[in-house]
């Protein structure tokens, strides 16, 4: 998944975005709202938003994405605690909270939950034709094989699989897969799709031409 | 044995019934006093007024009186009792004539003139009538009856100044009660009287006198409202500037785990652990420091709160009723720390049941290596008197404060094996 994390601390910004790297995320990490001028229709999977940025609020933020219509899930990352702290986050047009301090791995966990909601499924697994793919052990098999992939290949693959059944434009893919800090992707993103294919199937990742690809 | 607080009111009444005791045997005494030299002084006179009667009368002609000392003529006189007695005797003491009620006897042993008492039972006045016969007339008034009329007036002038006295005293009691009332008043405002909530002041207070106590109540109570401002801003500031560096800290542990070798990984293991207990500790101190021990009551699902306290190595169970009141951070708080005891004593499962009668009970019971009796006794008598300083762990002295602070208290159960724990709440029912 292709995750905006915007956390002003360095210490735990590094961290977060190190542990969500290691767990298979593509995450961009901003420290103010200033630095996200200009994202523009940026594709992401998840945002996860410090409440209290050097610039102002990541609530305000939030609640401003959703005025433009943006839906994209949103989590609340915040040392309030209280109750009433809470249901102004909810209400501000975030789809979850977290308070500070918490283990990386519950927000990992909350993470693949946004995953699973994303991709409208209940569970981790998701099975297409021959190919069975569990997003949560991030293990793809045909017909009961289990398919050794690339990271850049499992990025690619799950990008499609969270949007299951929708067109993917190439931009989006590359954003998608590789974020802003990774290489330049669009001269090898046919070459990822055309190992996919020869791992698990011609049938499975659909060209649309002129417009990207799909998976169904 | 408990010592009742002397009340005012009491302690006033009981000094003015003593003053009135005290004010009724006074003016007793001065009536007394006063009966005994003017009462007398006033009979004497009214002898001797008598005396003087007699003498204009018996004077008008004395050669008319009998002479015959051996047969005293008694004067007739309609019955009645008679309040006055007189004689008249010779120059040798021998009654000649006597009033009818008069002893036959002359009352004194020698002729006297003037004022003089016959023994106990007669006070007499003498005079001499004119004449050469030198006869001597006696007016006497019984002793006892002047004594009477002393005692009587005495007696009266007790019992009314008693019973003025203990009127004024039940009066001033009476009094006392009204002019308290305003006391009683502005305590009940008092106990009402929240400085931190949005009511107003306290109630302007009826009493003069009350007035620097008003002053001082709501001085005292807008001090404290802001210091408890100040001390929740600084809790805010301290949750942001504490939390994100424990959440960071955790964060690249997290990381160097995943990306050390693995001789190192023990030592990431354990320093992470110890992150962790931090947060809790911190995690608790906030929120008892926020609550200002003003728990958030609301209701909460036991589960739920136990579901966000996992500890590596202990399994938790939840049993009994799983729907409680309570504040959840402060819950929280108090039972991270418990089972971090827990944990740090060699448990390996933790059950926590939920029992309800008149308060709500959390049991924490594991199956560590437990609290020797004696030390057991010293911590409860520590933790009931709220002497925590050297004589409990921070765990048990925060689990205390959230008990206390839900209007209940900590008991360390006595057991065989492992460790027991009792958390006791207040029943809150929700408005």
């Amino acid at each position: 998944m292709r995750l905006l994390l915007l956390e002003d601390d360095p210490i735990l910004g590094e961290g977060l975005r190190d542990f969500l790297r290691c767990e298979g995320h593509v995450v961009d990490w901003f420290t103010s709202l200033a630095e996200l001028t200009g994202l523009g229709q940026e594709p992401f999977d998840l945002l996860l938003v410090d409440w209290n940025l050097p610039d102002g609020s990541g609530l305000d933020w939030i609640a401003a994405l959703r005025r433009q219509g943006t839906a994209t899930p949103a989590v609340v990352l915040t040392a309030r605690d209280l109750i009433s702290d809470r249901i102004k986050g909810l209400d501000s047009g975030a789809d979850d909270y977290l308070v500070k301090p918490f283990a990386p791995e519950e927000l990992a966990a909350r993470v693949r939950a946004m995953g699973r909601r994303l991709s409208g499924v209940a569970g981790h697994q998701r099975i297409f034709g021959r190919v069975e793919i569990d997003l949560g052990a991030k293990m793809v098999r045909q017909d009961n094989i289990e398919m050794e992939l690339t990271a850049r290949e499992w990025a690619l693959l799950e990008a499609l699989v969270l949007r299951a059944g929708r067109i993917v434009s190439k931009p989006d893919l590359d954003a998608l897969v590789n974020g802003f800090e990774g290489e330049a992707m669009s001269n090898t993103l046919e070459v990822h799709i055309s190992n996919l294919r020869r791992k698990l199937g011609k049938e499975l990742i659909e060209t649309v031409r002129g417009m990207g690809y799909r998976i169904r | 044995m408990t010592r009742t607080t002397p009340s005012i009111r009491t302690r006033l009444s009981r000094t003015v019934i003593v003053i009135a005791l005290i004010w009724s045997l006074a003016v007793t005494a001065a009536v007394w006093y006063v009966i005994q030299h003017e009462v007398e002084e006033l009979l004497d006179q009214t002898l001797q007024e008598s005396a003087q009667i007699m003498f204009g009368l018996l004077s008008y002609d004395l050669r008319e009186l009998p002479a015959n000392a051996d047969s005293p003529v008694s004067m007739p006189a309609p019955p009645h009792l008679e309040r006055l007695i007189w004689q008249v005797v010779d120059s040798r003491n021998r009654t000649l004539l006597r009033s009818h009620n008069a002893p036959v006897a002359p009352l004194l042993a020698s002729p006297t003139v003037g004022l003089a008492d016959a023994g106990d039972a007669w006070r007499v006045y003498g005079m001499r009538l004119p004449g050469d016969r030198k006869w001597t007339l006696y007016v006497a008034q019984e002793a006892a009856e002047r004594e009477e009329a002393s005692v009587e007036a005495a007696q009266y002038t007790a019992g009314m100044a008693l019973l003025i006295s203990l009127g004024c005293a039940l009066w001033m009691s009476y009094r006392l009660k009204r002019e308290l009332q305003p006391v009683a008043d502005l305590s009940q405002a008092v106990l009402l009287f929240d400085p931190l909530g949005d009511a107003a002041d306290l109630p302007p207070v009826s009493r003069a006198e009350l007035a620097p106590m008003h002053r001082a109540i709501t001085s005292l109570g807008a001090r404290l409202a802001q210091r408890v401002a100040n001390e929740r801003a600084f809790s805010a500031h301290a949750a942001h500037a504490l939390r994100t560096p424990l959440a960071g800290l955790d964060a690249q542990l997290a990381v160097a785990m995943r990306e050390s070798p693995a001789e190192l990984l023990p030592r990431l293991t354990r320093a992470r652990l110890a992150a962790n207990r931090l947060q809790r500790v911190v995690t608790a101190l906030l929120a008892l420091f926020r609550s200002g021990n003003s728990p958030h009551w609301q209701a909460l699902s036991l589960s739920d709160v136990v579901a966000h306290l996992s500890f590596d190595n202990l399994t938790i169970s939840c049993e009994g009723i799983d729907q409680i009141e309570a504040d959840p951070d402060l819950l929280a708080a108090a039972l991270m720390n418990l089972l971090d005891n827990s944990a740090r004593h060699q448990a390996s499962h933790v059950s926590i049941v939920v029992s309800q009668g008149q308060n709500t009970v959390i049991q924490v019971r594991d199956n560590g290596s437990g609290i020797p009796e004696v030390k057991r006794l010293q911590l409860q008598q520590a933790l009931d008197a709220q002497d925590y300083a050297e004589r409990t762990g921070l765990g048990l002295m925060l689990s205390d404060m959230v008990a206390r602070a839900h209007g209940g208290s900590l008991q360390l159960c006595r057991e065989n094996q492992g460790c027991a724990v009792e958390l006791h709440f207040a029943t809150h029912h929700s408005t």
